[in-house]
């Protein structure tokens, strides 16, 4: 195992205005091996493991006949990758979600991601 | 489900992604907090001195007064909630939030490791990190400038967390 992910496809709905209250895939958790960050060793194993996780939410978004879209709390130290690597919609720090960031990929994002 | 992902998007994306630390998920934190308090049952018997908590908002303030700062002016450098901030500096036994660790860590300039661990947030392995922070916090007094002795601490704190 290289990675985790943890998501639900039912119980949360898009807060970004044009697409708000539709379904989306929720990422509950993504992470990568400790040995495959190069935080923790200084060769990592494997790389694009977010970046191959992520892809597979979109993919099973689109799946379940969501166009991509999907959301997620960001760590504080991934806010910049989601939002300028993937370009995913940054709604800002959420009280609900112990203050972390929360970011969401509409179906355009999902596809130029995945292009 | 099938990935149909081209040897050019993985290129492209291993570029995009060479040394990103990428993780998400309000999970992470919900099982930081549960090691949080399974630390805290499991140190119940444990001396009260080798919690760190009371050095984190004393080197926040002191770290504060010393660049001339005001509660709410650290609070926007550093984008995080005034409320926390204010909790942080006079609850000595409050638990600041992840995030918030991180951005005053990145704001003065520290390990987001060795923040956590002073912080509470984490279980800090190495034991010389809470008698170096029980030092300083007993050390420092809170006054409106720092005193020499105060500042002499707070550098050696400093020293400290960014040698480890």
């Amino acid at each position: 195992m290289q990675g985790m992910m943890l998501v639900s496809t039912a119980g949360k709905v898009c807060r970004i205005e044009s697409q708000k209250g539709k379904s989306l895939v929720y990422v509950h958790f993504l992470a990568a091996a400790p040995w495959n960050l190069a935080s923790i060793v200084t060769e990592p194993r494997f790389s694009l493991v977010g970046s191959i996780l992520l892809a597979t939410a979109i993919q099973l978004s689109i799946q379940e006949e969501f166009s991509g879209r999907i959301g997620l709390h960001s760590l504080p130290q991934a806010d910049g990758w989601y939002a300028n690597d993937c370009g995913m919609t940054d709604l800002g720090c959420d009280a609900a979600g112990h203050n972390l960031r929360y970011f969401e990929m509409t179906a355009e994002q999902a596809s130029e991601f995945l292009k | 489900m099938k990935l149909n992902l081209t040897k050019e998007w993985l290129t492209k994306r291993a570029e995009r992604d060479d040394k990103a630390e990428i993780s998400a998920g309000v999970f992470s934190i919900d099982i930081l907090k549960s090691k949080q308090r399974t630390h805290q049952v499991a140190s119940i018997n444990a001396a009260a001195d080798e919690d760190p908590r009371p050095a984190f908002g004393k080197l926040i303030n002191l770290w504060r007064r010393k660049k001339g700062l005001r509660m709410d002016q650290l609070a926007e450098k550093a984008n995080i909630d005034l409320a926390e901030l204010i909790e942080i500096e006079r609850n000595i036994h409050y638990t600041p939030e992840p995030r918030t660790v991180y951005q005053l860590a990145r704001t003065l300039g520290l390990s987001n490791e060795r923040m956590l661990q002073l912080s509470g947030n984490v279980i800090a392995r190495d034991q010389t990190l809470g008698q170096e922070a029980v030092r300083f916090a007993a050390r420092s007094e809170s006054v409106e400038k720092l005193n020499k002795d105060e500042q002499r601490a707070l550098e050696e704190f400093v020293k400290f967390l960014s040698e480890k």
